[in-house]
């Protein structure tokens, strides 16, 4: 059974659609999240952390229909996300910071240190943990936001554009923490870095104004490609082809 | 689940350096405004004032008023100063823009706001306590220095000052934290709460007296039972320039359950707000 499954998900504001009878699925494995601007990738991570909730379908998270109370909580509890905009507190330091977010997880008083000093030390950031926020890098707050996350060991990790900010030796780090987590859990990862869904992740979801246009694996939208539409790279070339194949027939 | 919220505000509130500050501005108002100064008056003026009304100022400073003296002063000089930390508290996440973050790692919204809020109530408890402790310690040492017998209260009578204290400042946090979750703000909560509370309460309390028919009014209002639970302790109500300084109405038990009722409300008027307007 997927961990995640949506079936004609719907979501808009103010009257304008933005997600449209999409229906998908995710399992165990990295999930590359792709699309251009305004395709709805955020707003979908957003439905998927339980922070809006679809105007119509369904969608169930780790075997709870995202309907009740009872089923958001036990949700909430299993998730882990890193959004898009990701404010953090500027006097705290990255250990009490990502201590914070493990008490508020309800992450077991006798396992909260050991959990803390672990997803500080996946992300890479052992040797500044002492370091108050506001004396990081952009790369290395969304480290301290990507450590927030994974605290609690998720079931289903949500990673928004996780990679903005991140150098190029930061971001193949990054890719080897993806990989690691992807391999007992659903990690869905919405990115404009194609290339790093073409090295990280194990399937690749392509929308665009709110509908799905592909799914499938790195290999498969790699093959999509033709060569005539340019773009630098195999997976580039994929995702433009198959995007405007879509934008064709609609 | 709420167990784990608290503990994580109470994590976190040694990291707001403005609730530190304000509650470290508190200590030192409770020292130099409520003992140092009116001593140095009573020394420096004493001999001039009427007998009456100098036994009556020493008194207070000594151990002997102070069950009661502390717990005067509370309503006029520490309420507002309670109400911007519970504006701060309130208000932290809007600042940083974190709540998004916060409330994408919670099981349950409410949980994560009656953890804040109870974290607020928890925090004012040593608040009150050390209030307490410098209003003990500085009537303390006025004796010594005055050469007065240092007779305190007994143990019974201090614990409701204390309970009395804490209840007051949870009152005016309350309501501060309350009006930081519909404002968003830190500014606009503080304006908003010192412009209702110092000016609105005592316009209100005003027309109470004047208009018949009004009087239940001033029983209602937050300075009003603020300043009757002090009177109830033994308490005159003390002010700044003496215009707010009318005796309180009501009874104390009405006082104390008007205060319960201003905490309960402002915890159910800011979770309504984060509900309708900050979650799905």
């Amino acid at each position: 059974m997927p961990q995640v499954d949506m079936q004609g998900l719907t979501f808009g504001y103010r009257g304008r659609p933005v997600i449209e009878g999409l229906t998908l699925s995710f399992g165990t494995g990295v999930h590359g999240l792709l699309g251009p601007n305004g395709a709805g990738k955020t707003t979908l991570m957003r439905m998927l952390a339980t922070v809006n909730r679809p105007s119509s379908g369904t969608l169930t998270v780790l075997g709870d229909p995202l309907r009740s109370e009872h089923g958001l909580r036990s949700v909430r509890r299993r998730l882990g996300y890193l959004p898009q905009t990701f404010g953090f507190y500027p006097r705290f330091t990255v250990r009490e910071f990502v201590e914070y977010f493990a008490w508020l997880k309800e992450v077991p008083r006798e396992l909260v240190n050991s959990d803390v000093d672990r997803a500080i030390e996946r992300v890479g950031l052992g040797d500044r943990a002492d370091d108050r926020l506001k004396t990081l890098s952009g790369g290395m707050l969304r480290r301290v936001g990507i450590a927030q996350a994974i605290v609690n060991d998720p079931e289903v990790l949500l990673l928004d554009e996780p990679t903005a900010g991140l150098d190029p030796e930061q971001r193949m780090d990054f890719r080897v923490l993806l990989r690691d987590l992807g391999q007992d859990n659903c990690v869905i990862v919405s990115t404009h870095l194609i290339e790093d869904v073409a090295a990280a992740c194990t399937a690749v979801t392509l929308i665009d104004r709110g509908r799905r246009v592909f799914q499938g694996t790195p290999d498969q939208l790699i093959a999509a490609g033709d060569t005539d539409v340019g773009g630098d790279t195999p997976v580039e070339r994929g995702y433009t082809t198959v995007l405007r194949a879509y934008r064709a027939t609609t | 689940m709420i167990t784990n919220n608290l503990r994580a505000e109470l994590f976190a509130l040694r990291r707001r350096p403005g609730v530190l500050a304000m509650a470290g501005m508190w200590s030192t108002q409770v020292v130099v405004f409520a003992y140092l100064v009116p001593y140095i008056v009573y020394l420096t003026q004493g001999s001039s004032m009427a007998p009456a009304v100098a036994a009556d100022m020493i008194s207070g400073l000594l151990p002997e008023g102070a069950h009661y003296y502390v717990a005067g002063a509370l309503p006029t000089f520490g309420g507002p100063v309670m109400l911007v930390i519970g504006a701060l508290l309130a208000t932290g996440d809007y600042r940083w823009g974190t709540l998004r973050t916060v409330l994408g790692r919670q099981s349950d919204r409410g949980a994560f706001l009656g953890g804040r809020f109870l974290g607020l109530l928890v925090a004012l408890l040593p608040v009150a306590t050390v209030t307490l402790v410098l209003g003990l310690l500085s009537s303390g040492v006025i004796a010594m220095v005055n050469a007065s017998p240092a007779r305190y209260g007994d143990v019974g009578v201090i614990a409701l000052e204390l309970g009395s204290l804490w209840l007051v400042m949870a009152a005016w946090g309350a309501v501060g934290f309350a009006i930081g979750m519909l404002t968003r703000s830190p500014v606009a909560a503080i304006v908003v709460g010192l412009l209702w509370t110092v000016l609105a309460e005592n316009a209100l309390a005003l027309l109470a007296n004047v208009v018949p028919g009004l009087g239940f009014l001033s029983t209602l209002l937050l300075g009003n039972s603020s300043n009757r639970l002090a009177a109830a302790l033994g308490s005159e109500p003390i002010t700044i320039t003496g215009a707010f300084g009318a005796q309180p109405q009501g009874t104390p038990l009405l006082a104390v359950a008007v205060l319960i009722t201003y905490i309960a409300a402002a915890f159910l008027v800011s979770h309504t707000a984060l509900r309708r307007r900050d979650v799905t």
